[in-house]
């Protein structure tokens, strides 16, 4: 049983946590390492301890916003390749990309390097979901199996439309709603939550939108987050199981949100 | 005595605090409590601007008051992260004053993200009082 289940314990749902913790494997979809700009900073060996502590088996790692290195993000991107040759079996590694700048040559590299996906973050990078450069990076991703992590939390407003117009104008392209885009988060989940190639990921949500999230979405489009080091894994994993059984979702159906559902596109 | 029919369901809990009222008492206490520290979390929040800084750091102030020295053992950890988020958010106060448009480190969207953290600590409690 996990350290913290044990409050959770009410007759409703005693016995749950040992369901979902049989043969589970957790993935975090949205950790970062490196520094950035706002001082904030998580090693490769921190992320580790701190996955081992909260029993999370895999994550997606991105970069930070780096604050020397935000025009290709070529130093920041070298030490996520570092750190997945380091825990190969653990870290699934994302390179990031300003489209404001060259990207191409950077994308190249990444690609042969065996990178699974691009971070992309409209607020750091000040630029609009359907800015004409940033296509081309959906393009680019579309035509190489890569999946496309993209920031739509703190510093967005309404993006329904332009996650929308993304989807249609690239439906091959894979793509994860970072944070479920809970700055319009109805909106987004009327318009895109049926399609194929998306899935939420539940990192730094308020309790109530999880909650909004796990009763509007099919299950499997869902997926665990953290968003470490803004947020804490084991908190946010506790948070996702809890509402999801206040919710009334199956062991079964939490485990695939937990990382079933994510796993699938990195087979 | 009149012996129970198998075929009725009894809820534990419930019977539990039905024979311990006390435990009703302190669980009713723990939600006031909670319901509070989240209130002030949440208007700390909407005070993250250049203009109200000054009555976001008197509400975080009182959160981290609060959360010391409680009678709900059992949630220190929980109460202790609650402490470091307003902790860390009052340590950079200077970044929700800053005026600059160019600054490097300022960025009030990831104070808001920490403070969602410590609302959802509080809600987490509340369901699993």
């Amino acid at each position: 049983m996990h350290k913290w289940s044990k409050y959770s314990i009410t007759s409703e749902n005693i016995g749950i946590y040992e369901e979902i913790f049989e043969n589970v494997t957790i993935v975090d979809c949205h950790t970062h390492i490196g520094k950035d700009k706002d001082q904030h900073k998580l090693s490769p060996d921190s992320l580790i301890k701190a996955m081992n502590a909260s029993k999370v088996n895999k994550a997606i790692i991105l970069p930070l916003n780096d604050p020397y290195n935000t025009r290709d993000f070529n130093e920041p991107n070298d030490a996520v390749w570092l750190a997945s040759k380091v825990y190969k079996d653990r870290l699934i590694p994302f390179f990031r990309l300003n489209p404001h700048f060259k990207w191409q040559d950077e994308f190249k590299l990444r690609l042969g390097q065996g990178f699974k996906g691009v971070k992309l973050h409209p607020r750091s990078q000040k630029f609009a979901l359907t800015f004409s450069k940033a296509m081309k990076i959906y393009e680019a991703c579309e035509k190489n199996n890569l999946v496309i992590l993209i920031h739509t939390g703190f510093g967005l407003e309404a993006i329904a439309d332009d996650l929308l117009t993304i989807t249609k104008k690239f439906p091959a392209l894979k793509l994860i709603i970072g944070h479920s885009g809970f700055v319009d988060l109805d909106n987004v989940i009327k318009k895109i939550s049926k399609l194929d190639n998306v899935i939420f990921d539940t990192s730094s949500l308020r309790i109530f939108d999880l909650f909004d999230l796990l009763k509007k979405v099919d299950y499997h489009k869902i997926s665990f987050g953290s968003d470490i080091p803004y947020y804490d894994i084991d908190l946010a994993l506790e948070g996702v199981i809890d509402s999801a059984i206040t919710v009334g979702k199956t062991p079964n159906q939490i485990r695939k949100i937990l990382g079933g559902n994510i796993l699938k596109w990195f087979r | 005595m009149v012996p129970l029919k198998p075929e009725i369901p009894i809820n534990i809990n419930k019977l539990f605090e039905f024979v311990f009222p006390k435990k009703e008492k302190y669980i009713n206490e723990k939600i006031i409590f909670y319901l509070r520290l989240y209130t002030d979390l949440v208007r700390a929040e909407d005070n993250i601007s250049k203009s109200r800084y000054k009555k976001m750091i008197n509400l975080l102030k009182v959160v981290r008051n609060t959360t010391k020295g409680t009678t709900f053992k059992e949630d220190e950890l929980y109460l202790k992260r609650i402490r470091q988020i307003s902790n860390e958010i009052l340590s950079n106060v200077k970044c929700v004053k800053c005026r600059s448009k160019d600054c490097q480190i300022c960025d009030s969207a990831h104070m808001k993200t920490k403070l969602q953290l410590a609302q959802n600590i509080c809600i987490l409690r509340i369901l699993k009082r």
